[in-house]
């Protein structure tokens, strides 16, 4: 096969499972695409209950800063713990056919995009309720969208590769990212933490920066931190592993 | 012209008890490449491997159960890379006949053949071009606009079949023994299978039936234990597998 051919059938592959998965989701259930909706509606409910009015914490615009942080964070989780079984539970397909084994995993983060587009819709309609003004810094929007995108494919790909050799990875997954979600600035803002370990947190929490971004240029009326950077370096990183993953395994199919 | 070329061919897997269970190892395992193990730890399903095949050619492979048949299959499918040795395909080869391996049981006939058949290489438009036939072939009738969630597995198996069949490359690997469905089916399948046979294309046909691959093949081959045991003209290789 060469390139040419490998990209096209790579993205029909991926337009086919994608098309097909959504399809199950939404189609297969009463609620249908509703779901999309519900779910980090709900979500924000829950916390919106504990923060503001049990443990009387947030500011006025405390809805709209958790949620903002909540659907940047499950497009991540969701996907993560999604990919790792991505390559595992095809093992079948994977030792039959010959494909770019790449869009499993890929096609799960698209299909939790779908799920962080429908989140944005909500949220900019939330805006509106809260007296938040569309300012210029969305513009930065569709740009630190991209940047999450690529890391969260990354991610995706390794821990794809790795749920093959260590099966217990799932297990992990599944209690990491919910460590992961009071590790980052979701129900709490950076600035409420003590001012010595902001630096400190913003590099040692993965999805700090980012999450931080997406609630700086939304509401706050900023631009996304100088930790963006620290972000970056990580994507890239993380791509030299996961390319270097895949590249050094051309009999992934044996080890299933 | 060559279409198969295959030299001192080898193909290992680790052994399972060997698999690394143990955080340390998985680590290892992961930062390395996929190395050389040690002896004790796999086995090799495939070795020594030599034989050419020419365009056009039917090779039949023989062989006990677990002699490495099917590995065989999926190293000439492209889906092993050889551990020693090398091997070259002119063309593409089609994927083992998979019988609905990668069916997604909410989706429909139409929709798992679409996707089916992208994975198994094949663009939109060569998919248009046969996919009525597939479905004419598949006899699922109206039931092909129901999830095959609620197809029998004898129609999952149909459908799978008619879409392998259907969709054609240079190299054509069967796998004889997945003949599937009831008599009437069954019949229409072998008759495919020999009008694929017939087509002029390189085919591979792993059988346990003598007596189709003494009707369809030119060159045969025989191995045992992942070894080579012989190798040539159909008639001579039967005989000898049938006087061990």
């Amino acid at each position: 096969m060469n390139r040419s051919q490998y990209i096209s059938s790579f993205r029909s592959i991926l337009k086919y499972l994608v098309r097909g998965e959504l399809k199950i989701k939404y189609k297969s259930r009463m609620l249908g695409v509703l779901w999309a909706l519900i779910d980090p509606l709900m979500l924000m409910l829950i916390y919106l209950l504990l923060v503001k009015f049990i443990f009387q914490r947030g500011g006025p615009t405390y809805a709209v800063e958790l949620l903002t942080g909540l659907i940047a964070y499950r497009w991540f989780s969701t996907s993560i713990v999604q990919a790792s079984r991505a390559l595992v539970s095809n093992g079948k397909l994977l030792q039959t056919v010959r494909f770019p084994f790449s869009v499993l995993p890929i096609s799960k983060v698209l299909i939790n995009g779908v799920d962080m587009l429908v989140g944005f819709g909500i949220l900019f309609i939330l805006t509106f309720f809260f007296d938040i003004q569309p300012t210029l810094y969305w513009l930065w929007l569709p740009v630190l969208l991209l940047i999450e995108f690529q890391f969260i494919i990354a991610m995706s790909l390794i821990v794809s590769v790795v749920g093959i050799y260590f099966r217990d990875l799932l297990n992990i997954l599944t209690f990491g990212v919910r460590i992961l979600l009071y590790l980052s600035p979701v129900l709490y803002n950076i600035d409420q933490l003590p001012g010595d370990y902001q630096t400190l947190y913003m590099i040692l929490s993965p999805l700090a920066p980012i999450i931080d971004a997406f609630k700086q240029v939304m509401i706050f009326g900023h631009h996304p931190s100088k930790f963006m950077g620290i972000f970056v370096l990580l994507s890239a990183a993380a791509w030299l592993i996961a390319v270097h993953l895949y590249r050094s395994r051309p009999n992934l199919s044996k080890d299933l | 012209m060559v279409a198969i070329e295959v030299k001192d061919l080898g193909i290992k897997f680790k052994l399972s008890r060997f698999k690394a269970t143990r955080v340390k190892t998985v680590l290892l395992s992961l930062i390395s490449k996929q190395k050389e193990t040690e002896q004790r730890d796999h086995f090799w399903a495939l070795r020594k491997l030599n034989f050419t095949l020419n365009n056009g050619e039917v090779l039949g492979v023989i062989g006990s159960n677990g002699s490495g048949k099917s590995t065989l299959l999926r190293v000439i499918g492209g889906i092993f890379v050889p551990d020693e040795g090398s091997i070259h395909v002119e063309g593409r080869a089609s994927a083992l006949l998979s019988l609905g391996t990668g069916f997604k049981d909410d989706l429909n006939g139409i929709e798992n053949i679409y996707l089916n058949a992208t994975i198994l290489g094949f663009t939109q438009k060569e998919i248009d071009d046969v996919i009525e036939q597939i479905i004419e072939f598949s006899e699922l009738g109206r039931f092909i606009y129901e999830p095959v969630k609620n197809y029998s597995s004898g129609m999952k198996a149909r459908l799978g079949f008619a879409i392998a069949v259907h969709l054609k490359r240079e190299v054509m690997l069967i796998d004889e023994i997945l003949g599937v469905g009831d008599f009437k089916f069954r019949k229409k399948s072998t008759e495919k299978i020999k009008e694929l046979i017939s087509d002029g294309r390189t085919v591979i046909l792993v059988s346990h039936s003598m007596e189709s691959i003494r009707n369809y093949c030119t060159k045969c081959l025989w191995i045992e234990k992942g070894v080579q045991k012989a190798f040539g003209e159909t008639n001579e290789v039967i005989e000898k597998y049938l006087a061990s």
